[in-house]
């Protein structure tokens, strides 16, 4: 067979050339292993929430609520939305809530042994009709129908109910006895909505009445035949669909008696001031990567790091891809002479175009056996970097197998295409007369393809220095507070009555120099609320982020008041006596007879548009009706309550409510080591008993916000290495096959004078003509791939020039010392040696 | 000036030893014009390498101006090179990239000659060898003969002190050859020494000393008259 021909002649010819062989294979194959880990990445990172039966009909609905320049950006809908739309609107064939406790749930069986479920949902009876999860014991329909039930995994079942699950009870906190009605099995890795146990919704006690507060998720599932994609009639905001229309129709209608309790609007009116809300679909499938709201029931992903690094490894490939094309024609141009008389000898063009494919398909499919290779023994690391559970590499690989094939396949034909047209090209007369001429250099074509790679090397550089450079911003901008040697402790509500006596156990510490409750801490989401001015006119509706907190919380975290003089006049500005003031007005929430205290951030101030803050009045509307009245008493600088990714929000402290009170922040002399922590620990089980030890650090928790940023620094500086080692590879063999051919040249010069000063630059100024050229033309790539990853902070370093050209800088001196190592020789050796060459 | 002392030179290629010079002797004063004839393969082009520093001899010493050159680095040797030799190649060794101009204005580039005085001196010899017309042409496009001629004019345009010419004649016609062995003989007069290979009796004539070499060996020394022809 002709092909079998074509791919043994193949081999023999690269068997001859090893080292070449080596180089290309070794590119190809480190290109390839990159593409395909990234692609595996990517794989796992598209597929989520996509087994769902009828997932094109499943939509998770958010609202969105704008008061003036800031809105609520909640994955999370009220209470009543689901089945209040569902009975509202035909189109919806079936609806299911979800809540996830923000906080660790202590559960238990009969005998006091504590369950890993770190992730409690509880939901609609309607889940298992919804979602693709498949219940392995119990009855779909019913498990979830009856108040008190919760359906554990088979793993879960398996290690605490070895000898069955069903019937038997788990006591949750505050002794509420649940019956497992049924077994699911695990939850998949490739789901955002991660259980490690579910129960029924309705067991539990919730404001269950609003149409405004937000705390659960909201999924419908849309009836066959419903046109999703319809536009919304022209009169409607925000580029919304036909069926989100109808559901916003539905939701202001129905909510509209709260609407006017709470903003003291009608909802004309309240819409006239700027005011809005949205109702968004979000197509379950794309939840994972398309998603960034508050409140994401788990963490999501980046689909602007998922482009970045699928666009870095592609232009790995490349660049070894080039490699091949750059070598193979070098090498030819020292066998014109050979190819012409081949030609004359009347081998056939179309042959020898075939002969290159063939060869170069075959490195790329050796090539690609290698990358398998590399694949395997870096994905654990890959898997251990992501934290993502995935399905088996090999299950993995298979399901991207065309794909894989498909890469290798295509990067062969480009690598062969370009050696195959240039030897068609010449007519063997052309090859014969001007066999000198046609020596290698790095130029033309050659030469663009050099440039090429120099400037994906700098590129992909340069990108991988910016994500860098903005970690470091983030490391070492400040974020307004003392995030360091703060230990903070979750579940706090549960200390209830003992709450005074393990503040004052824990503060009589000796390295505890200070603690604080409070409702909110940095870094864990924090609830937001509608605030009036007193006396506006307007009425205009104002939303700030709420954090009930005591009177210790600006001293524990060091948190400080903008310019006294400017902001606070004749009032001192010494957090401990305004918070002493704010706490003496402290009274419970609901009593209208003296306004209570209050701090704002300046970035409140800014949104509400207060002139000396200090002593303005403010008011909130509860749902019953009833409002509640404040008074500024002072205003703190602002600082980062959320990660760099957001802008700072406007914030309220209101004053402490202790049912409120989820966290203890308590700070320590220095970092609190694990005996502190133990310490700790000790004086909470023994003044609260039943509920749950969850502690953190500050600091620690902050930095996970930036892990998927930091791990995907790691891989693009992998990358930025091999992609520079592979390009460095290609030039060092591209320069070697250009000077045996220089040699010569070289050896005429330096009889006729030439120094080494002077071959040096000679040899090298193509180089640095190519760098130059590269490092000018990747200048707008390199911004654009960098500002697309930059897109996801609303705080981000500056795109720094001077860090561009010492990029180019670098990658320049990797390139001279390339062609250095291969030129000295050369230089160095006698004359005579380089003259008979011929 | 060139004093060789006991010279041999070994190449060494894979299992075959060639002996391409065996203990030559040789004094060459400051403006002599020697000839060297000989059959093919006796060891001109070698002998002539080694005069000119661009090979190191295997054994013996070399007095270059009464200093030992035979050990230098390549570096010293570079220098005295640049100083004091220029070649006219038995294969030209024209460099392929540059044209007709930039090949014979190279080495006074080397020697940093300012930009006017170069393109004086260039002009002055694409004339004389009636290269005018061809000045832009690369050396592939140029006929044998016209070739040789580029080489000659870049080995005199820097005025060396040794002109070291291997077979400078070889690929032309008499009257070109015999223009070219007049502008040697008129620099000789001038001072310059010449060193010069050639199979042609009538142009050996025109040095002042023929020397032959034959397997390696001096075999004889001639003294011919400067009159010539
Ligand atoms: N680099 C080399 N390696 C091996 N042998 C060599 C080398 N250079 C020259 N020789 C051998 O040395 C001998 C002398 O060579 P040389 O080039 O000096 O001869 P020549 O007298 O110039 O001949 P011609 O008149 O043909 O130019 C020859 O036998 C040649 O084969
Ligand atoms: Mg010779």
């Amino acid at each position: 067979m002709m092909t079998k021909n074509y791919i043994k002649l193949a081999i023999r010819n690269l068997r001859r050339n090893k080292d070449y062989f080596f180089i290309n294979v070794f590119g190809l194959a480190i290109g390839m292993a990159c593409a395909i880990l990234v692609m595996l990445h990517v794989w796992t990172q598209t597929h989520f929430d996509d087994f769902h039966p009828d997932d094109n009909r499943l939509y998770r609905a958010t609202i969105e609520s704008k008061m003036g320049s800031i809105g609520t950006n909640f994955a999370v809908t009220p209470p009543r939305f689901a089945f209040g739309l569902k009975k509202r609107v035909p189109e919806i064939e079936q609806a299911c809530r979800i809540y996830k406790s923000e906080r660790k749930i202590l559960l238990k069986t009969k005998n006091d042994e504590v369950l890993d479920a770190p992730s409690l949902l509880f939901v609609d009876s309607t889940f298992f009709d919804m979602f693709g999860f498949k219940l392995l014991q119990g009855n779909p329909a019913t498990c979830l129908s009856k108040e008190k039930s919760i359906v554990i995994t088979k793993s879960m079942a398996k290690t605490y109910f070895p000898e069955g699950a069903i019937g038997k009870k788990i006591i949750s906190e505050n002794d509420t006895k649940w019956t497992i009605t049924g077994v699911v099995e695990d939850c998949p890795y490739n789901t955002q909505i991660q259980y490690s146990a579910l129960a029924s919704l309705p067991t539990l006690e919730l404001p269950n009445n609003s149409w405004l507060s937000s705390f659960l998720y909201t999924y419908y599932r849309f009836k066959p035949g419903v046109d999703m994609d319809k536009p919304a009639p022209p009169n409607a905001i925000g580029g919304i669909t036909d069926i989100e229309y109808k559901l916003l129709q539905a939701y202001l209608k129905a909510a509209t008696p709260e609407i006017e309790r709470t903003t003291k609007m009608t909802p004309q009116e309240f819409h006239d001031m700027g005011n809005n809300f949205i109702i968004k679909l979000q197509q379950i499938r794309r939840i994972h990567l398309f998603s960034h709201l508050n409140y994401e029931m788990s963490k999501n992903a980046n689909i602007e790091t998922l482009i970045v690094l699928g666009a870095i490894s592609l232009l790995i490939i490349l660049i070894a891809a080039i490699n091949y094309a750059n070598l193979s024609t070098a090498r030819l141009a020292g066998r014109t002479r050979e190819i012409g008389i081949r030609k004359l000898l009347g081998s056939h063009r179309r042959d020898m175009a075939r002969q290159f494919l063939a060869e170069s398909i075959t490195i790329s499919f050796i090539s690609l056996f290698l990358a398998l290779v590399i694949v395997e023994l870096a994905f654990p690391q890959l898997e251990k970097m992501y934290q993502f559970s995935s399905p088996s590499l090999s299950q993995s690989l298979l399901k991207l197998s065309p794909i894989i094939f498909g890469i290798a396949l295509v990067t062969g034909i480009i690598a062969g295409l370009y050696p195959a047209f240039y030897v068609t090209r010449f007519t063997p007369a052309t090859i014969l007369q001007n066999q000198k001429k046609l020596g290698p250099r790095a130029k033309g074509l050659r030469g663009v393809l050099v440039i090429l790679q120099f400037l994906f090397s700098i590129v992909i550089i340069y990108s991988t220095s910016t994500i860098y450079r903005q970690l470091n911003y983030i490391q070492s901008k400040s974020i307004g507070f003392d995030k360091n040697n703060l230990l903070v402790l979750d579940n706090s509500t549960g200390l209830g009555d003992n709450r005074d006596a393990f503040a004052e156990r824990i503060k009589a510490l000796p390295r505890v120099t200070d603690l604080s409750y409070s409702s909110a801490v940095p870094g864990q989401l924090i609830d937001m609320y509608t605030f009036h001015k007193m006396n506006d006119s307007t009425n205009q509706n104002y939303l700030l982020q709420v954090n009930w907190a005591d009177n210790h919380f600006l001293k524990t975290y060091g948190m400080h008041f903008i310019d006294s003089t400017k902001a606070i006049p004749g009032k001192s500005t010494e957090p401990k006596h305004l918070f002493s003031q704010l706490n003496d007005s402290t009274a419970q929430a609901g009593s209208e007879t003296k306004p209570i205290a209050v701090i704002l951030n300046e970035k409140a101030v800014q949104y509400m548009g207060l002139k000396d803050p200090v002593g303005k009045h403010l008011l909130r509307l509860l749902q019953n009706g009833d409002q509640v009245e404040y008074t500024v008493k002072g205003v703190v600088r602002n600082f980062h309550f959320e990660s760099f990714h957001e802008e700072v929000q406007p914030l309220i402290f209101l004053p402490e409510v202790p049912r409120f009170s989820r966290f203890t922040s308590i700070r320590f002399k220095s970092p609190p080591s694990d005996k502190d922590i133990a310490e700790v620990k000790k004086i909470w089980e023994e003044e609260n008993p039943t509920t749950l030890f969850s502690e953190f650090s500050m600091s620690d928790n902050l930095q996970k916000q930036y892990t998927e940023e930091r791990s995907t620094g790691e891989v693009a500086v992998a990358f930025s290495f091999f992609a520079i080692f592979i390009a460095c590879m290609g030039l060092y063999s591209l320069m070697a096959l250009i000077t045996v051919y220089r040699t010569k040249e070289i050896g005429i010069r330096k009889v006729l004078g030439a120094g080494t000063r002077e071959l040096v630059f000679l040899l090298s100024k193509e180089t640095l003509q190519l760098v130059v050229l590269a490092s000018l033309l990747a200048l707008p790539l390199a911004y654009q791939i960098s500002r697309l990853w930059l897109s996801r902070f609303a705080y981000q370093v500056n795109l720094s020039i001077t860090n561009y050209l010492f990029v180019s800088a670098a990658v320049f001196a990797i390139a001279i010392f390339t062609v250095y190592r291969q030129l000295w020789r050369t230089i160095n050796a006698d004359p005579a040696e380089s003259l008979r060459y011929e | 000036m060139i004093n060789l002392q006991d010279i041999s030179k070994v190449f060494t290629t894979r299992e075959v030893e060639t002996r391409a010079l065996t203990n030559i002797n040789l004094t060459i004063d400051k403006g002599e014009f020697v000839s060297v004839m000989g059959p093919s393969g006796c060891g001109k082009t070698t002998l002539l390498n080694i005069m000119g520093l661009i090979e190191t001899p295997s054994s013996g010493t070399y007095y270059f101006d009464n200093r030992i050159v035979s050990s230098l680095s390549e570096r010293q040797r570079t220098d005295i090179r640049k100083e004091s030799f220029s070649y006219v190649f038995q294969s030209f060794n024209l460099i392929d990239e540059l044209t007709v101009r930039e090949n014979i204005e190279l080495p006074l580039i080397y020697q940093k000659i300012h930009s006017t005085e170069r393109k004086k001196r260039v002009d002055n010899l694409l004339d004389r060898f009636n290269l005018g017309h061809r000045s832009d042409y690369f050396p592939q496009q140029l006929s044998g003969g016209q070739q040789q001629r580029v080489a000659v004019a870049r080995a005199i345009v820097s005025r060396p002190r040794i002109i070291l010419a291997d077979e400078p004649t070889g690929n032309l016609d008499s009257t070109h050859g015999e223009e070219i062995m007049r502008l040697l003989t008129s620099l000789n007069e001038e001072g310059t020494t010449i060193v010069m290979v050639t199979h042609s009796k009538m142009h050996a004539q025109r040095a002042q000393r023929i020397i032959h070499l034959f397997d390696g060996h001096v075999v004889t020394e001639n003294f011919t008259m400067p009159t010539g022809i």
